[in-house]
């Protein structure tokens, strides 16, 4: 790494677009988190009041910390459980299993499939009287195992997200791929000769040069998690499914910003709020993963 | 790389196996399904097709203009994705490959555009947009698509960090100029991560009907998810057509990760990290 | 390889910008007046566009372009074109059913249509829908939108099932369709509109007096009469009247096991009434009203609401014209037949057999629903918590009690 200025000449032009793009429209998004407006109209200023009605009002509260909680249960499935399974997709893949290539694309496949077509596969799966999980328990006899699935209060938030598993894990797995790829060859063909087994060779020899694509998914992850929006959107609803099992931060702030199509209430403001509140999470977060993150992979470099 | 096989590694191969079964029955199925009609859609649903009917596509095609919003689609995803790659991977490279004043900020800057629903925006989006005359325009999405950066900025940020220094101390020896470096030296080692880009950007890219939605009202621009949602919106009238047109939107997309699966392939082959 | 790539692509940008010029231009060219319409739904496209290709032939000098929009984004859409002084020349909105009409007025979006169209023939209740203050803003829809239960024809004949004549016949008919096997009524339990068009048709079968005297505004929501008719339904979702895992089923799930043959019944929104028919053609479908204790038939009525002229339009005379024409006989009955609609026009015919059957009642009630929107408080919503919470009724984590409780603070009874 060095000094030159020739790193203005690289950022300016994307720092331009994005600016003007993302940046400026956010800014003033949050600027009207601090006023009552349904997005037409007059623009009353009400200070915190937003911010008070989220933590303070026992009923919003009660939807946002139930919201926020299931974010966070989906956070912590999505870094303890499918991070390991995307390095062991990704390692199985690379040490050429049979079947690897099409493993790779069977994997990656249903990320490309949009989330309303995944919503669409799940009515044809779920759905408790048309569906192919019950249809087929039926058909051989075993109709004691057809259930309510997303309306069963215990199994609904298991089920999104392993539809949401289901869905997104190749991206991580391809990313974590793409740099196991890069792993110089030779570090690897020595171990192979000093006769590690393929176990002691992923912990010994491998999985540290992983660290930049682990680091990754990691930071992607725990932000999508956050900010998890279609499947939950269209597998429960705009209510967040049974008992809000489903209900996650940003369908809130949909459902409290644009209304739907029959209750015609827009709160631009309110939503602001809750888009401002979701922010400041998701940025603490990434600070401090970023903090402990560098003191655990970076300590040698600093 | 080839290992002998061991039995473990033949136990994945079965697990995999069953896995990979669940995409091949619904996908499968959905193609099924688009060569029935309506009626055996309703009592036959997961079994073949009693007859054979091309009166889906038929409606889809002809009727409705598929192929219009397939040429949309596929236009606006190639020019966003060369777009997108070429201001983040600039970004990023600033980023990573130098040393300044404030970089800690800058990293986190072109990360903020991943912790807000992009919705809350739009309106001010949409007077941006509307002041520049960029609305219901290629060129309006493509740059939308580039600003909406920050998730490429981050994964080329991570890759061109942890290249070796040394790389760039050689070239600057040999005389070559700051964007001569980047562009000759640092863009074809980076291949393994650009396609991996490409191939993620193409998928959100292509997915994406919001911003669609919001900026392209003329029917004449509509994309294939646009049209797929307008399907899937009134579902229960449409739902035959549902099959058709989300077989013929995948398509594109299984064809273009066969060839960018092995753009990857052939990029690591290479090994020009090692040079 | 990777040169031919790379070819491609910026091949690919550079015709997209020239596309992107071109169109630009094709903007800027003179042509003659062009309208742009906005409707919410792609159920409404039909109708819509059998409509404006009429009054293209009629006015030939003028060009529509309709742009059916999605429902969950329809208002949004809306509303920034509006804030943003973009929006088209005539686009659809709830009228006074929900606060629409207040914000856009406020807004001076809508053009004061009153002195140009003719509307004499339209009944009040479909006018209190588009005018404020005697001012009208919005074409008047011909169509009613009510509730009712379909029930599968063929069915009933085989099984002998009789259409219920009153409320204790409607229940001895639920418990005998579950008892040969078949779902009674089919319901999304996870949708909690579909909870309410269910649940309106209960509460009028069992305690139609508590919606006349709540119309007025002289009875409350936490009424035992409410909750008597929430424990009903409650009742028969515990009994399986819904089928046995009807929390998981949503809306296309509710329709499509009515129209598989695999539920007897489903009770929905006249609206529903194209589309059910369409997604089975060969099955005979049938409707009723669910009968009261004392053997009458009540309907609940709501009216809907057509299209309101933007204010800043750059064509005013053109959408004036498009908005008159809008409110013609013609124009209704061309919409009331495309839709296969309830007609609620002196004049008109509704647009189906089953449309007729759904209307056959002798007891007109306000919508429950319309009643909180009528009387709520300032501040929260009513009808937010109940969209929130009724399904919460169905699964069990919130009893009758509880919701009302939680809904009646919110109100404000003008008689009470």
């Amino acid at each position: 790494m060095h000094r030159s200025r020739a790193y203005r000449g690289f950022i300016a032009p994307g720092f331009l677009i994005y600016t003007l793009f993302m940046i400026i429209p956010l800014g003033v998004a949050f600027y009207y988190s601090f006023f009552s407006w349904s997005g037409m109209g007059d623009m009353i200023f009400i200070g915190l009041d937003n911010f008070k009605k989220i933590f303070l009002e026992p009923r919003m509260s009660g939807i946002f910390w139930n919201a926020l909680g299931n974010n966070f249960s989906y956070m912590l499935i999505a870094i303890f459980i499918f991070i390991p399974i995307q390095i062991l997709l990704a390692y199985l893949i690379h040490i050429e299993i049979a079947g690897h290539k099409a493993f790779k694309l069977m994997i990656f496949l249903p990320y490309v499939i949009s989330p309303s077509i995944v919503g669409f596969f799940s009515l044809l799966v779920f759905d408790p009287n048309i569906g192919m999980l019950n249809t087929f328990f039926t058909m051989i006899g075993f109709q004691q195992f057809a259930g309510a699935w997303f309306g069963n209060v215990n199994q609904a938030f298991p089920l999104l997200v392993s539809v949401i598993g289901w869905q997104g894990i190749g991206v991580g797995m391809v990313i974590i791929l793409a740099n196991m790829k890069s792993i110089p060859g030779e570090v690897v063909e020595a171990s192979i000769i000093d006769g590690a087994s393929i176990w002691n060779r992923f912990w010994r020899v491998e999985l540290p040069f992983l660290k930049p694509s682990i680091i990754n998914v990691f930071v992607l992850s725990s932000i999508f998690a956050l900010t998890q929006f279609d499947l939950p959107f269209i597998i429960g609803g705009l209510n967040g499914g049974i008992d809000g099992k489903l209900d996650f931060l940003n369908l809130v702030f949909f459902r409290y910003t644009f209304g739907d199509s029959y209750n015609g209430e827009t709160a631009i403001g309110f939503g602001a709020a809750i888009s401002v509140v979701l922010f400041c999470i998701i940025f603490s977060i990434a600070l401090i993963q970023n903090l402990v993150l560098k003191r655990l992979f970076y300590r040698d470099e600093i | 790389m080839k290992h002998r096989r061991k039995a473990g590694s033949w136990l994945a191969t079965v697990v995999l196996t069953l896995y990979c079964l669940i995409a091949v029955i619904l996908i499968g199925n959905m193609i099924i399904s688009s060569f029935k009609t309506k009626q055996d859609l309703l009592f036959n649903t997961f079994g073949l097709p009693t007859e054979i009917t091309f009166s889906n596509y038929d409606k889809v095609i002809v009727e409705d203009g598929f192929f219009s919003n397939f040429i949309n689609s596929i236009l606006l995803t190639a020019s966003s994705i060369v777009s997108l790659i070429f201001f983040s991977s600039m970004v990023a490279y600033g980023i990573a490959r130098y040393r300044f004043r404030g970089k800690a900020f800058i990293e986190m800057y072109f990360l903020i555009g991943l912790m807000f629903p992009i919705q809350i925006a739009i309106l001010p989006l949409f007077i941006i947009m509307r002041t520049l005359n960029l609305t219901n325009s290629f060129l309006g999405m493509i740059i939308l698509y580039s600003a909406n950066m920050s998730f490429s900025v981050f994964i080329f940020n991570q890759f061109f960090k942890q290249l070796p220094g040394a790389l760039h101390e050689s070239a600057l020896i040999d005389g070559a100029g700051e964007f001569t470096i980047f562009m000759r030296i640092m863009m074809p080692i980076s291949k393994p991560v650009i396609s991996t880009m490409a191939l993620i950007s193409f998928v959100q890219i292509w997915n994406d009907f919001y911003l669609p939605l919001v900026f392209l009202t003329k029917k004449s621009l509509h994309t294939i998810t646009l049209a797929i949602y307008q399907y899937l919106a009134n579902f229960l009238a449409y739902w035959n057509y549902v099959f058709a047109a989300v077989t013929l939107a995948l398509i594109p997309v299984i064809v273009i990760f066969f060839i960018f699966s092995d753009q990857i392939i052939a990029g690591l082959v290479a090994g020009s990290i090692k040079e | 390889m990777k040169k031919v790539l790379t070819m491609c692509l910026m091949l690919c940008l550079a015709t997209t910008m020239i596309f992107a010029m071109a169109e630009q231009e094709k903007m800027d060219a003179k042509e003659p007046v062009v309208l742009t319409i906005w409707e919410h739904t792609p159920q409404f496209e039909l109708p819509l566009k059998n409509t404006l290709e009429r009054f293209m032939e009629l006015n030939p000098d003028i060009k529509v372009e309709y742009e059916i929009k999605t429902p969950d984004n329809y208002l949004s859409l809306l509303t920034t074109a509006i804030q943003a002084g973009e929006a088209p020349d005539l686009f659809w909105h709830h009228g006074t059913a929900t606060s629409d009409m207040d914000n856009l007025t406020a807004q001076n979006a809508l053009m004061d249509l009153t002195s140009y169209l003719a509307l004499d023939d339209y009944s009040e209740m479909s006018m209190d829908k588009v005018r404020v203050d005697g001012k009208v803003y919005q074409t008047p829809a011909a169509t009613i939108d009510t509730r009712a239960t379909f029930y599968n024809k063929d069915l009933f004949e085989e099984m002998g099932w009789e259409i219920p004549a009153d409320f204790a016949e409607f229940e001895t008919l639920l418990a005998k369709i579950k008892a040969s096997g078949y779902i009674p009524i089919s319901l999304a339990g996870r949708d909690s509109w579909n909870i309410l068009f269910l649940f309106e048709p209960i509460l009028a079968a069992t305690n139609p007096d508590w919606i006349q005297e709540a119309a007025t505004g002289s009875a409350k929501i936490n009424d035992p009469r409410v909750i008597d008719a929430m424990n009903k339904m409650i009742e028969w979702g515990k009994k399986g009247y819904f089928g046995d895992n009807f929390l998981g089923v949503n809306e296309a799930g509710q329709y499509l096991s009515f129209s598989k043959g695999q539920a007897a019944m489903t009770v929905a929104g006249s609206w529903t009434t194209d589309t059910l028919s369409k997604n089975n053609p060969d099955m005979n479908i049938g409707a009723f009203q669910m009968p009261t204790k004392d053997g009458r038939k009540p309907i609940v009525l709501t009216y809907a609401a057509g299209f309101s002229v933007y204010s800043k339009t750059k064509e005013k005379e053109a959408a004036v014209k498009l908005a008159q024409y809008l409110s013609t006989k013609e124009s209704q009955q061309i919409w009331v037949d495309g839709l296969g609609a309830i007609a609620g026009l002196k004049g008109i015919k509704s647009g189906s057999s089953l449309a007729d059957e759904i209307s056959d009642a002798n007891l007109e009630l306000e919508s429950f629903y319309n009643i909180m929107v009528l009387y709520h408080a300032d501040g929260e919503a009513p009808t937010k918590v109940w969209e929130e919470d009724n399904p919460k009724l169905l699964s069990g984590s919130l009893t009758a009690k509880e919701l009302v409780e939680m809904i009646d603070p919110l109100m404000d009874y003008p008689n009470m």
